[in-house]
């Protein structure tokens, strides 16, 4: 039997009436890297804000008792002149002092991350790519059960991409540590996600990606021009 | 000029000013990274409606302007929250019409008009040996307060949700930072007056940005900044006869000034 990690029923948030996310379920077990997936306005980041409590939400949320959770939003805007650095960062959530400690000591997380270099550098003067892996590795510092990332692939590179999906890989298969994941990239999703959550406000599909990414579900969520292209490295890409 | 130093009147200015200026600065650093300066206007000018209020009813002006000032504090937070409207625009309402109150009722009291000025602009020269002890109060509490709420204030900067899923209780921490944001433009009125009384918060932590690496760096060099502020505009004021807030303000501006133009031209 699967360890049951986070209940969620009938999920819905409303503002000035509206239902941004209406009557949406979900359970996740222990380990498993959710996707969730949804067109622009679907309601992804609220339906993950509704999850950790961050939003007025009706409906029950049951995370495991303990659980220690980390979060990496979309995007974070840390004004230029807020000179924080990296290092300084990571000693906010140390049990270290503040005051006293060196501030250049790198975290176990952020030379994971291949972002130890950093640890001198102010936040807010870091590339796109550099801030989603620092933020990564303060989301995990100190130790987490579930990582709830934000489009974490969004405004970075390539490369920044990659590293930031390796350690997903990495974290579920060396860590055990259950992700939930907002994105867009459906071979990602194809990729790491062992369950996939489609919602355009209200639950469209949920389960494992090859068998819910279905044409019919696409052409539910992204309107009659999405479709699956196979590829010949086996993943299968809208 | 030096032996004005030898009067109690300047010894206790002196005190009070430099306590002034450590514990706005202090708040000043977090006002500024969470980019709050406007809602420090708000608070201060409501300050003048509280002082108003407390000379009709006849306790400690203090009182009033701690009173008024929390409460329009806490108020323009909850708006903002329910998101009523924009928050800039919530802001100009309540300080603009706070400071006609407030200046409409003292205007209309028997005798206080002259004090008007006083608590427009602040005069340090006229401080008690109880603003002394009030003010010496508030340090102490302030240092205390940010000591242990350091790390939590900051991380509420950084990212309110990031901060909330790490367990911080960000409306709890707001609430606490407001009340000493209150109590400090309600001491602050006698030292440069509810006009200024921003200013003496925000302007070192921003002198500070221009010139830190870091922000330990920011909050050592916005205390150094509101010291050395506060003393030479102090200075000033006794040396030309100039009235001691504009004073303060002015010294502190300029080294905004001297700052920021070395951080634009270093950045070329």
């Amino acid at each position: 039997m699967n360890d049951i990690i986070l209940t969620a029923e009938h999920i819905t948030v409303a503002r000035s009436s509206v239902d941004l996310v209406h009557d949406v379920s979900i359970t996740v077990n222990r380990g498993e890297v959710v996707a969730i997936v949804g067109p622009n306005g679907a309601g992804k980041t609220t339906l993950m804000k509704a999850l950790l409590d961050l939003t007025p939400t009706q409906g029950k949320v049951t995370w495991a008792p303990q659980v220690r959770i980390g979060y990496v939003p979309q995007k974070i805007s840390i004004s230029a002149s807020f000179p924080l650095t990296v290092g300084e960062l990571f000693l906010l959530k140390s049990k270290k002092s503040f005051w006293f400690s060196r501030a250049d000591a790198s975290d176990e997380w952020l030379c994971r991350v291949g972002a130890d270099h950093l640890s001198h550098k102010k936040i807010s003067q870091l590339s796109g790519g550099e801030l989603q892996r620092v933020l990564i590795a303060y989301a995990l510092q100190g130790g987490v059960d579930v990582l709830c990332l934000d489009e974490p692939s969004a405004g970075i590179d390539i490369g920044g991409g990659q590293t930031v999906y390796g350690l997903l890989s990495e974290l579920r298969s060396v860590h055990h540590i259950t992700v939930l994941l907002i994105s867009h990239d459906l071979d990602v999703v194809f990729k790491y996600a062992d369950q996939v959550l489609c919602i355009d406000q209200r639950m469209i599909c949920m389960g494992k990606p090859a068998s819910v990414l279905t044409a019919e579900t696409l052409e539910r969520m992204y309107g009659a021009h999405a479709t699956l292209y196979p590829h010949h490295n086996h993943h299968d890409h809208a | 000029m030096l032996e004005i130093i030898t009067f109690p009147f300047f010894q206790r200015a002196i005190i009070v000013g430099s306590i002034m200026a450590i514990t706005a600065a202090l708040l000043g650093v977090f006002v500024v990274i969470r980019r709050m300066s406007f809602f420090t206007d708000a608070v201060s000018h409501a300050s003048l409606a509280g002082v108003a209020i407390a000379l009709l009813v006849g306790v400690h002006p203090f009182i009033g302007a701690l009173i008024v000032s929390v409460f329009v504090g806490l108020l323009v937070a909850r708006l903002q929250r329910d998101g009523v409207q924009e928050v800039d625009t919530i802001i100009g309402v309540i300080f603009s019409t706070t400071l006609a109150l407030g200046v409409l009722m003292i205007s209309l009291m028997q005798g206080y008009r002259a004090n008007l000025f006083q608590y427009l602009f602040g005069d340090i020269i006229a401080v008690s040996q109880t603003d002394v002890w009030i003010s010496l109060g508030l340090l102490v509490a302030t240092m205390t307060i940010i000591f242990f709420l350091f790390k939590p204030l900051t991380k509420i900067a950084v990212h309110e949700d990031m901060a909330r899923v790490d367990g911080v209780r960000v409306h709890m921490l707001d609430t606490i930072f407001l009340v000493l944001l209150a109590a400090v433009v309600a001491v602050g009125l006698k030292v440069v007056g509810a006009i200024l009384m921003s200013a003496l918060m925000i302007l070192p932590a921003a002198t500070a940005q221009h010139i830190a690496r870091s922000f330990r760096g920011m909050v050592v060099a916005s205390l150094a900044v509101a010291l050395i502020a506060m003393l030479g505009g102090l200075g000033l004021a006794a040396a030309f006869s100039l009235p001691t807030g504009p004073a303060i303000v002015l010294v502190a501006a300029a080294l905004f000034v001297l700052a920021a133009t070395r951080g634009i031209l270093g950045r070329r």
